[in-house]
């Protein structure tokens, strides 16, 4: 079966191909995306980060030579070497190697709690997008700006909106997270969503399927992600996702269930295991889909995101990693684990844009190549 | 076959070339043609075409620099403004891009796709980068085959003879005045001139091409008679170039020794940077007038530019990624500024090529300078819409003042053009999804 | 035979039901003779053309292999009578142009004196390396200049090329090098880089007179596979087998049935069809942001592959690409047309090609909605009927239609955003109304508006604007609704197939047909009605007439040097 979207413009385009039988239920329509972006929610304010945004790569740098008792002296040598040549001398070595377990270094990527917390700054501000995960207006919750939504769960943005690089107010994208994934999408399958419903013109049930494409997506002449491109489905169950939903008034919702992906690559986390997924999608007239995504993640698929990054991570886009580490786990607000009673999953919201796409259900020879 | 077979025939041959009237009197030599062809073979040997690349990394912002208008007479984008007087002498070439086949496109699509024509693959050795081919055809008897230079305070450059290994560029500007106007440097106006034996030979053989002439425009038609005399005309134009190749080089006049600059601090500050490449733009460009080198390569700062602001905590590069947009600017009011300082290093290099003159023109006129970088948009680090810029003509060989947009299109047209406009023989250019035979046939004058 | 049998079994024949068969026979054979029968034909011209781009490298491909670099820029083509082919016939090489042939020619010879391949290409090894060895040049030159002039050099051309060869090894010190030179100068001859054609006396039409047999050959060559004669072709020629109407049909049937075929099909086609102007077409991309670089290959590529596909593997009828919904698809293309397609795409490998149908909603006319066709008829920001319509008649009707005068105003067609005009139509209908404009575009318009379904890009599309998009009109009488009427009609339309003979003919020869061979021009559409419309038999009626390599003696009345003797 094939399913598109039907372009306002091209309400006859009851088109098929050669080995694709035109199938088309009488009584259902299909709308499929790709996904062109998918960016961490968030919504930096002046004044949002209460100990102040956290420090440069420089300044951290020094904080962190200071952490680990160099003198000044030492740490401005450093510094000079780290200004004069290619931006390595021993730094990486000493940055890398911080970490001490019984009193000999260690990776700290591969070892965070081997550093103290160096309590990296976190939001306290009022807005965020996403969704309220757990029907409770808790205090130091966040309001939605659009929906005004009051106790908005969207820990994983507290926990990294007060790095520098990540920063971004609406309608600009989430700073790194858009570099990444923009990296990314040429490099990984697309993401893609179908809306099933009678008539997506009006009011009523639907369902709403996640998968991912066989392949990347083709960019336009304006590097966004082609319209009308045709993705055929990745059979891998670890890719597919299945949600009843509702459309009103143009915006598609689901009932809380599971979301699986894996991205695999680039910047991106590889694995996406998403609990009690929201989701919030308008259909727009131009044929696009706008909207945000939410749910409970297991904290660590996002910390692996950031770990791998390693030296990189902390000495260009400005992350501490360690710091992360336990920024995440303070802030994690699900599942607890029941021995420790440390919960293990945070609240994310992630905001999607996406073009209308063709897919195609998984062939047997293509079912063999997506293994 | 019996040589009187042979020799009817060869009578068929020729006598069957052709319909129409008859014109028995015989052309006169078309030595006449000679200063008409477009090419200044009057005054004798027309000075030397130059090529440069001046690079510089983290790109430019999307819609800051790419003129609304196509074709020739566009206006000059507000970021680009300092460059605006020289408009007539640019192209712009927008929308063009790397195609990186997989690979995770940070901090190579520019120089890795504009200037060598495809992304890095493990174990695959790159091929020679742009300045290297021209450098091989217009550049082969000069002293140095090229210069490169840097004003980051490193050796970086994106030259390379093809292999991994790259052309190190010089990074002290009074080294560079040694190793040009040292004591190895010798008046080119009074150097010794050797013709070189192999040209020797082809100007004859081609000579004997033109006894073709004669025996086949006596059965042609008025009509192909015109045309045959066109081909020999052309012919002509050829034999001529490689005459001039026989001949002392047209004297350099405008050479001169220049004075040694002083000693300066390098670095990575951006005001070292931007004195670094001042220096190096009056050193080149005396190596040029003086016919030392016909190719020069200038890195401003590489990829991932590590360039800072004084005061600052991080670098250039840094700002890419953690600087926010500004809201009400709409863009990263840092990144923004670096930006502008790179126009700023870019007008002044073209700019003193182009206040050196010769005759009745400037260096720049003879030359061509392409500016690329590595990246479109430095905030994604995006392989799209990478902007890339010429000054000078290469000597009319390039036409301009004309923004080309060819969005989607792979950077490797513009280096295809300008190899062929330089007279590389070569029909396409570039690998796997960046190979292209499309030229940009509005530039080619 | 199909005929005959039937007879036979109508007839039981007896011995006189025999006598019957045979004059049933000799009457159907006499209702085809009256067909077959080629008419007698004033002859066409000898012509010298300019080789094309595409023949330049195929002959390098076939004369040193398909690894050689070629490198170098050849310069523009030029049109005339509607083909390049025909421009071909009246361009000469500018200064720049020779320039590159020299530096192509060196290339070339680089690569085949160079020993990675000298020992494959070169028959003979010198006595010496480092000194001149006539011998061996000599048998170089002698074979490799007789396929690069498609004729054997005459023994003054090649001691020539063997001098040149040796001055340059002495001086140089190697056999090689001097090999090198020779080669070089072969290469950059008006012998190979035109095409020349040798005229003799044609002995069935005493007083007239025909091509040779090498150019014979080459015509013959250059028609089908683009490319010039093999090395049998050129025995058949040098043979004289190719002068026996026995032989010609045998080395006809040869070329036929080769894969090379399609690359001829595909020349003719790419010339006919205009795609050189391709490397120049660009979208806005604020406008047709799905239109990139990779369309523009692809878009001639899809166009090629449907027309080898319907005229050579399924042998159709040729005015079936008018109306045909089978075509091939890229992923990419699938987006330029907002069509699925069912292709397994790998990294890093050029996108897949698929058979595909498009859909049968009267917005598709075959090859006419392309992005080869709509893409390339129109402008960078919007379509253009007018174009359009030009290119239809142009291309496929053989309708010479008149440039616009210098002094019109175009601001109300090229203005999309006014909101009194939303569609194409309607600012035609107002720019149209001054009357200096009318009378063509009544010729142009109409039929070009019924492709305005396709947008610049070759989009499928219903409204302007907002508003619905009328492909209604009428063309030579006809009314139609959309675009897939005006494909219907230009299938049955008569110019039509009779327009692709008088291409394909002017084509091979060189020439537009003159007055002169009207009859024989009438024959061939007779000859390719009654085969259904299929190319490969027009192909071989074509190049197995004699008024093909017939050359009209008074053209030839007041030429220098007309022969007087007759073929050796």
């Amino acid at each position: 079966m094939v399913s598109r979207i039907l372009s306002a413009r091209l309400a006859c385009a009851a088109v098929m191909a050669i080995s694709i039988a035109p199938v088309r239920p009488a009584s259902a329509e299909t709308k499929s995306f790709v996904v062109d972006w998918l960016t961490l929610a968030m919504h930096s304010e002046d004044g949002d980060c209460p100990g102040g945004e956290n420090p440069g790569i420089e300044d951290m740098f020094r904080g962190i030579f200071k952490g680990m008792g160099y003198e000044p002296d030492k740490i401005e040598e450093l510094m000079v070497l780290y200004n004069g040549g290619s931006g390595a001398g021993p730094i990486p070595g000493i940055v890398v190697y911080r970490g001490r377990i019984d009193g000999k270094p260690v990776n700290v990527y591969d070892n965070p709690t081997s550093v103290p917390d160096p309590n990296i700054h976190t939001v306290a501000g009022r807005y965020s997008p996403g969704f309220d995960l757990d029907n409770k207006a808790e205090p130091g919750s966040f309001e939605d700006p659009e929906t005004r939504e009051k106790g908005i769960d969207n820990q994983f943005y507290r926990a990294m909106g007060c790095i520098h690089s990540h920063r971004a107010t609406p309608p600009h994208r989430a700073g790194y997270w858009s570099y990444a994934w923009d990296a990314g999408k040429s490099v990984v399958r697309a993401w893609l969503i179908t809306v099933t419903g009678d008539d997506l013109s009006r009011d009523g049930k639907v369902t709403v399927t996640f998968n991912r494409g066989m392949s990347r997506v083709i960019r336009d002449a304006n590097s966004q992600a082609q319209r009308d491109q045709t993705f055929k489905i990745d059979p891998d169950p670890r890719t597919q996702s299945s949600f009843r939903g509702q459309i009103k008034d143009g915006v598609v919702t689901i009932e809380p269930g599971e979301l699986h992906m894996i991205t695999g690559g680039a910047y991106l986390p590889l694995q996406w295991d998403m609990q009690r997924a929201h989701l919030r999608l308008k259909l727009k007239p131009d044929g696009s889909a706008e909207g945000v995504l939410g749910g409970y993640q297991p904290w660590l698929q996002l910390f692996y995101m950031y770990g791998i990054g390693g030296y990189g991570m902390e000495g260009m886009i400005g992350v501490n990693i360690p710091g992360t580490y336990y920024a995440l786990r303070k802030l994690a607000d699900a599942n607890p684990d029941p021995k420790t009673g440390q919960n293990m999953s945070i609240s994310a919201a992630y905001k999607i844009e996406a073009v209308p796409a063709f897919t195609i259900p998984p062939s047997q020879k293509s079912a063999a190549a997506g293994r | 076959m019996s040589t009187s077979t042979e020799l009817a025939t060869r009578r068929r041959v020729l006598r069957g070339m052709m319909g129409g009237a008859a014109v028995s009197v015989g052309l006169p030599l078309l030595d006449c043609f000679l200063d008409s062809t477009g090419r200044a073979f009057a005054g004798g040997a027309p000075l030397p075409v130059c090529f440069g690349t001046w690079f510089q990394g983290l790109g430019l912002n999307p819609g800051s620099w790419e003129p609304k208008t196509t074709g020739a007479g566009y206006e000059m984008m507000p970021h680009l403004g300092l460059l605006a007087p020289l408009k007539s002498k640019i192209n712009i070439f927008s929308g063009l891009r790397a195609y990186v086949s997989g690979a995770v496109p940070v901090h190579v699509p520019g120089h890795s796709v504009g200037l060598g024509g495809a992304m890095p693959k493990p174990g695959v050795a790159p091929g020679p980068s742009l300045d290297s081919i021209i450098a091989d055809t217009i550049g082969s008897r000069t002293r140095f085959r090229s210069l490169e230079v840097s004003c980051d305070g490193t050796p970086t450059s994106y030259s390379t003879r093809g292999g991994n290994a790259r052309n190190p560029g010089e990074h002290l500007p009074i080294a560079l005045y040694t190793r040009i106007f040292g004591p190895e440097f010798t008046d080119p106006n009074a150097a010794s001139f050797t013709p070189d034996p192999e040209v020797m030979v082809r100007k004859s053989a081609l000579s004997a091409v033109s006894d073709e002439r004669a025996d086949l425009a006596k059965k042609l038609g008025a009509a192909d008679r015109t045309r045959l005399d066109e081909f020999f005309t052309s012919l002509r134009a050829t034999e001529n170039q490689l005459n001039l190749q026989l001949q002392r080089p047209a004297p350099l006049e405008s050479c001169v020794v220049p004075r040694k600059p002083e000693e300066q601090p390098t670095g990575r500050l951006i005001h070292e940077a931007l004195a670094a490449n001042k220096a190096f733009a009056a050193l080149l460009t005396y190596a040029l007038a003086c016919g030392q080198t016909q190719v020069i390569n200038v890195n401003f700062a590489g990829t991932a530019s590590t360039l800072r602001k004084p005061g600052s905590t991080d670098v250039y590069h840094i700002y890419t990624h953690e600087e926010a947009v500004d809201p009400a600017l709409g863009y990263q009011p840092t990144v923004t500024w670096f930006q502008s300082r790179v126009i700023e290093a870019l007008h002044e290099f073209i700019s003193a090529l182009d206040s050196f003159k010769e005759g009745d023109g400037t260096l720049l006129d003879r030359s061509l300078v392409l500016y690329t970088t590595d990246h479109g948009y430095a905030r994604y680090h995006t392989a799209e819409n990478i902007p890339m810029i010429t000054a000078g003509s290469a000597g009319g060989r390039v036409k301009t003042g004309i923004h080309i947009a060819a969005p989607g299109d792979s950077m490797t047209r513009v280096g295809l053009t300008l190899q062929q406009a330089l007279g590389v023989p070569v029909s396409s250019w570039g690998k796997d999804q960046n190979a292209t035979s499309r030229t940009i046939t509005e530039v080619l004058g | 035979m199909s005929q005959f049998s039937a007879l036979v079994r109508v007839l039981r024949p007896n011995r006189r039901g025999w006598f019957a068969v045979l004059i049933g026979m000799l009457a159907i054979f006499a209702a085809d003779w009256a067909i077959a029968a080629e008419p007698a034909s004033a002859g066409g011209r000898a012509v010298v053309r300019r080789l094309s781009p595409g023949q330049y490298m195929q002959i390098v491909r076939d004369v040193f292999g398909g690894d050689v670099t070629i490198g170098g820029r050849f310069e523009p083509d030029f049109r005339a009578g509607g083909l390049l082919a025909v421009g071909a016939g009246q361009v000469s090489v500018t200064a720049t142009g020779f320039e590159q042939y020299y530096g192509m020619a060196r290339t070339i010879a680089g690569q085949v004196v160079d020993p990675a391949r000298r020992d494959v290409l070169i028959p003979c090894k010198p006595v010496s390396a480092n000194a001149p060895d006539d011998a061996c040049a000599r048998q170089f030159l002698a074979r490799t200049g007789r396929m690069l002039y498609r004729r054997p050099l005459t023994p003054a051309e090649l001691e020539s090329k063997v001098a040149v060869a040796n001055e340059a090894a002495k001086s140089l010190k190697s056999f090689y090098a001097g090999l090198n030179v020779g080669l070089t100068n072969l290469l950059v001859s008006p012998m190979f880089l035109f095409r020349q054609e040798s005229i003799e006396n044609d002995p069935d039409n005493p007083g007239k007179y025909r091509l040779d047999a090498y150019a014979k050959a080459s015509r013959l060559s250059f028609m089908l596979w683009n490319a010039a004669p093999d090395n049998q072709l050129l025995s058949a020629a040098e043979s004289g087998e190719l002068n026996t109407e026995k032989g010609l049909a045998r080395q006809v049937d040869r070329l036929l049935k080769s894969r090379r075929l399609e690359a001829g099909v595909r020349a003719f086609f790419t010339d006919m069809l205009g795609f050189d102007q391709f490397p120049t077409v660009a979208k806005d991309a604020a406008i047709y942001p799905k239109f990139i670089g990779a369309v523009v290959e692809q878009a001639q590529e899809q166009t090629l592959r449907t027309i080898a596909d319907q005229l050579l593997a399924r042998k159709s009828d040729y005015r079936d690409l008018f109306t045909t919904r089978s075509t091939f698809l890229t992923p990419t293309l699938g987006i330029i047309y907002g069509m699925p397609v069912d292709a397994d795409m790998a990294v890093g490998t050029p996108d897949p090609w698929v058979p595909a149908e498009v859909p049968d909603n009267g917005l598709n006319a075959g090859i006419l909605t392309h992005a080869s066709f709509v893409a390339l008829y129109s402008h960078p920001g919007r379509t253009s009927p007018t174009l359009r319509g030009k290119a239809l008649r142009e291309v496929f009707l053989c309708q010479r239609v008149p440039d616009p005068p210098g002094n019109v105003s175009f601001t109300v067609v090229q203005d999309t955003t006014n909101p009194a005009y939303k569609t194409v139509r309607e600012r035609l209908r107002a720019h149209a109304s001054e009357a200096m404009c009318t009378g063509c575009h009544k010729i142009t318009d109409p039929i070009g508006l019924a492709l305005d379904t396709s947008d610049s890009a070759a989009g499928f599309r219903t409204n302007e604007n907002g508003a619905k998009i009328d492909a209604g009109g009428e063309l030579d009488g006809i009314k139609f609704a959309n675009a897939a009427d005006v494909g219907k009609i230009l299938h049955d339309h008569p110019a039509v197939p009779s327009c692709l003979v008088g291409k394909l003919y002017s084509y091979g020869a060189g020439t537009v047909a003159s007055q002169g061979q009207a009859a024989y021009m009438n024959y061939i559409n007779e000859r390719f009605r009654a085969n259904g419309y299929r190319l490969p038999d027009l192909l071989r009626t074509i190049v197995t007439s004699k008024a093909f390599y017939q050359v009209d003696a008074d053209q030839l009345a007041s030429a220098a040097g007309v022969p007087t003797y007759s073929n050796p």
